[in-house]
């Protein structure tokens, strides 16, 4: 038997992107060439394949990649050293906040790392809930980051960073005014913030001030809790 | 040949690497990312279409090769470890995305853009008309059509990186490439089939 009819004109075409790279296997190779000698129709089909894969070439070549891609990622990897939060050029901080709240767990692995951080969010949404139903009592809630560090929040809002913000921005925001991220983002990009009781901190209405004020990296909607 | 390989006799061959990652090495994984980068940055924003997130999506595909280098068995090719990260990358900020939009009433946003050729294509030359559909194709065929084309993997190299048997690459490359004539035949081209 030979090669070609171990095939289906089908399966033929199907090889021939493959026949062009090179990247084939030496039988349906073989059957392509074959191919390709016995049936007319064959080189116009094979033509026809070079014109979309030179197509696919340009499309692709056509995209210029960014040229400060490599000192972000060996900031980031430097980072991963150092457990500080990882930069994000986009729209969603949740690497970010990956980070803030798995630090100690950088050495895990990631798959594990994501599914403890939605275990954490599923609690924290549960903590949330209380806190927006108005159900928590006089106690104001606790918040335990993966750490195991405790926070006690004094308020809570719902915020938006501004898209083209910042990391180091935000974080800075954050520790001035003593917030830390609880939830989000939400599919529209908002996040559920938690104005934490600590030590040094000037008081409660004085930081609500100072977060308010910072338009430029934040929008905050809703406060609840505080003065 | 159309995309760089894996290893450019420069020095270290990517295997290499991996196991110099695994000790910390940072110089080996500015190697790795200079030799891999504008591949995988191309073959992101080709599924996502979208500049920051795909910056932000190859920066993750990076850090997860420094972080899971361990883990990297060299059971198939770097390239291919990495393209198939940078493909389930995609596809999860893509699901993400539609169910978001879903969920705010905004179904009529994922509107394919294929569903409305323009018919002065009809006036590009032919090549002109390939670059036309072939970016008109939705992220599944453009991911297959990507691969075999510009990435020249094998199709056991495609099924890797996708996920799915080889039979399934050879029916989606098929229907990618009939999805590509359809496209151009809506937009005045005929080409003819196969």
């Amino acid at each position: 038997m030979s090669n070609i009819e171990t095939h289906t004109h089908e399966e033929l075409i199907g090889l021939l992107p493959f026949y062009l790279s090179g990247k084939i296997e030496e039988d349906d190779k073989r059957a392509v060439m074959e191919w390709l000698e016995r049936d007319p129709d064959a080189a116009f089909i094979l033509e026809k394949v070079e014109a979309e894969r030179q197509a696919s070439i340009e499309v692709n070549e056509a995209v210029k990649a960014p040229h400060d891609g490599l000192a972000r990622l060996m900031k980031d990897v430097a980072a991963t050293r150092q457990n500080v939060p990882l930069s994000v050029k986009g729209g969603s901080l949740l690497a970010s906040l990956k980070d803030r709240i798995l630090s100690p767990l950088q050495a895990a692995p990631s798959e594990l790392a994501w599914g403890l951080c939605g275990l954490l969010m599923l609690v924290t949404i549960g903590q949330s809930t209380l806190l927006y139903n108005g159900n928590a009592g006089t106690t104001p809630p606790g918040f335990e980051l993966a750490s195991g560090e405790k926070h006690t929040i004094l308020a809570s809002g719902i915020v938006k960073f501004s898209e083209t913000v910042q990391m180091e921005a935000v974080t800075e925001l954050l520790d001035e005014a003593g917030v830390i991220i609880i939830d989000g983002p939400t599919a529209s990009g908002q996040y559920v913030i938690g104005f934490i009781e600590r030590d040094g901190l000037p008081e409660l209405s004085e930081r609500q001030k100072h977060f308010k004020a910072r338009s430029d990296v934040v929008t905050l909607f809703v406060v609840k809790g505080g003065k | 040949m159309a995309v760089q390989s894996s290893h450019d006799g420069s020095g270290d061959r990517d295997i290499d690497l991996m196991d110099r990652l695994k000790n910390g090495d940072e110089r080996a994984m500015q190697v790795l990312y200079a030799r891999h980068y504008q591949r995988l940055y191309r073959f992101i924003i080709r599924q996502i279409r979208d500049e920051t997130m795909a910056e932000d999506i190859v920066n993750e595909v990076f850090l997860d090769c420094w972080r899971s280098a361990g883990k990297f068995e060299g059971r198939s090719s770097v390239t291919t470890w990495l393209t198939a990260i940078s493909y389930n990358k995609s596809v999860s900020y893509l699901r993400k995305k539609r169910e978001s939009q879903l969920g705010e009433g905004q179904a009529e946003a994922m509107v394919d853009e294929s569903d409305s050729p323009q018919t002065e294509l009809m006036k590009g030359d032919k090549g002109e008309q390939l670059r036309y559909g072939i970016s008109q194709l939705s992220e599944a065929h453009a991911a297959v059509i990507d691969l075999a084309y510009y990435h020249e993997m094998s199709v056991s190299e495609i099924a890797e990186v996708l996920d799915v048997p080889a039979n399934t690459v050879k029916t989606r490359l098929f229907h990618a490439r009939k999805n590509l004539h359809e496209i151009l035949c809506e937009a005045g081209v005929d080409r003819g089939w196969p």
